[in-house]
């Protein structure tokens, strides 16, 4: 293939890319990498909820067992 | 523009999308084998071709040409005129004479002369029609099938094929595969089958409708039928599944993959363990920086 054509198709997957669902386009991103464009608010809060999810998850295992 | 207004538009019928893609996917695979002219004019009529090839003879037929459109390839004369009827068009009567027409024209406007036996008719069509086979068969002619669905016309002052793409749809015939209405109702089969050996050709057809969708901002109202953009988006899938995680990273800058997204959704997307280490690290520079302001303090 000559470097226009794989210019071209590096366009096109550009464009393709920008259609892509949400949870492909996490694919190899680290998480610290993502904090980097959330507000402190935002983490703090959506943290919080993580830890109340997962506690809740360990309660329910435990009651469980 | 006033409708009863006919004098900016190109004469003959509506072109749609199918045209220019056929006609790419032939200059690419034939190369330098062919001159591949689309919509050409023939004489003061509103009439054209949809596609003529003219053979390059000192130049051979690329490999990759008689891999993707054999049966065109078999059948390529010094010039082959093609008349396509696209996915969402039939054959039917008028199309032989209004063809044979059109190809005494091309023939009477030449200056240097063609001889007839230079000269191919193709009929490019999903599939076979009862009322195109009567016409044939009025005009005197009698119709062979040669191999399944390519069908020969003798009689005629030139040779003369119609080729199904229905029902050559398949691997053997991609190009005609891509073009054929099995490839709207039957896609994600096809698709499977088509990208194993011609990636690059998915690529290719990927390239032209992003470039129609490009110059013509209407194309996909105008142009997409609803099947075709599921087609579309099967053939998109079926790239990004192929496409590496660090190309992916390449091309997308974070905030471009993380816009509009809330955050926990994308904690969906880890496990406990990385949350709870990337949460602790963050807790970790966050304390360090503070010290460090009320050091400074």
């Amino acid at each position: 293939m000559t470097e226009q054509l794989n210019q071209t198709l590096e366009e096109l997957e550009d464009a393709i890319l920008k259609r892509m669902p949400t949870e492909r386009r996490l694919r190899g991103l680290p998480i610290n990498e993502v904090f980097n464009s959330y507000s402190d608010d935002e983490i703090a809060t959506a943290v919080a909820d993580w830890k109340a999810k997962k506690l809740k998850t360990e309660n329910e295992t435990g009651s469980q067992e | 523009m006033d409708p009863d207004d006919t004098t900016e538009r190109p004469p003959g019928k509506l072109r749609t999308w199918w045209h220019p893609l056929l006609v790419s996917l032939l200059a690419s695979r034939l190369r330098d084998s062919c001159e591949v002219i689309g919509e050409v004019n023939v004489g003061r009529m509103p009439l054209r071709l949809d596609i003529l090839l003219i053979r390059r003879l000192s130049v051979e037929l690329p490999t990759i040409a008689i891999l993707e459109l054999r049966s065109i390839c078999q059948r390529l004369n010094a010039y082959t005129l093609i008349e396509f009827k696209s996915p969402v068009d039939t054959l039917s009567r008028g199309d032989w004479n209004k063809l044979l027409g059109c190809a005494h024209l091309y023939v009477a406007q030449s200056e240097s002369g063609i001889a007839s036996t230079e000269v191919t008719l193709m009929i490019l069509a999903p599939r076979w029609t009862i009322s195109f086979g009567e016409e044939v068969r009025q005009s005197g002619c009698a119709v062979v099938e040669e191999e399944r669905g390519i069908h020969r016309i003798d009689g005629a002052l030139f040779r003369a094929y119609v080729i199904e793409t229905d029902r050559l749809a398949g691997t053997a015939e991609p190009v005609l595969t891509v073009v054929s209405h099995e490839f709207i109702d039957h896609r994600r089969e096809l698709i499977e089958e088509l990208r194993v050996n011609h990636s690059e050709m998915v690529y290719y057809v990927l390239q032209q409708v992003e470039q129609f969708r490009r110059v013509l901002p209407d194309f996909e109202d105008s142009h997409m039928t609803e099947q075709m953009n599921q087609t579309l988006e099967e053939l998109e899938d079926a790239i990004l599944k192929r496409m590496p995680t660090e190309r992916l990273l390449r091309v997308l800058p974070t905030e471009e993959r993380l816009r509009g997204l809330p955050i926990n959704e994308v904690f969906n997307s880890y496990s406990d363990d990385e949350i709870a280490r990337a949460v602790a690290d963050r807790e970790a520079k966050k304390r360090k920086t503070q010290n460090e302001t009320g050091t400074k303090e």
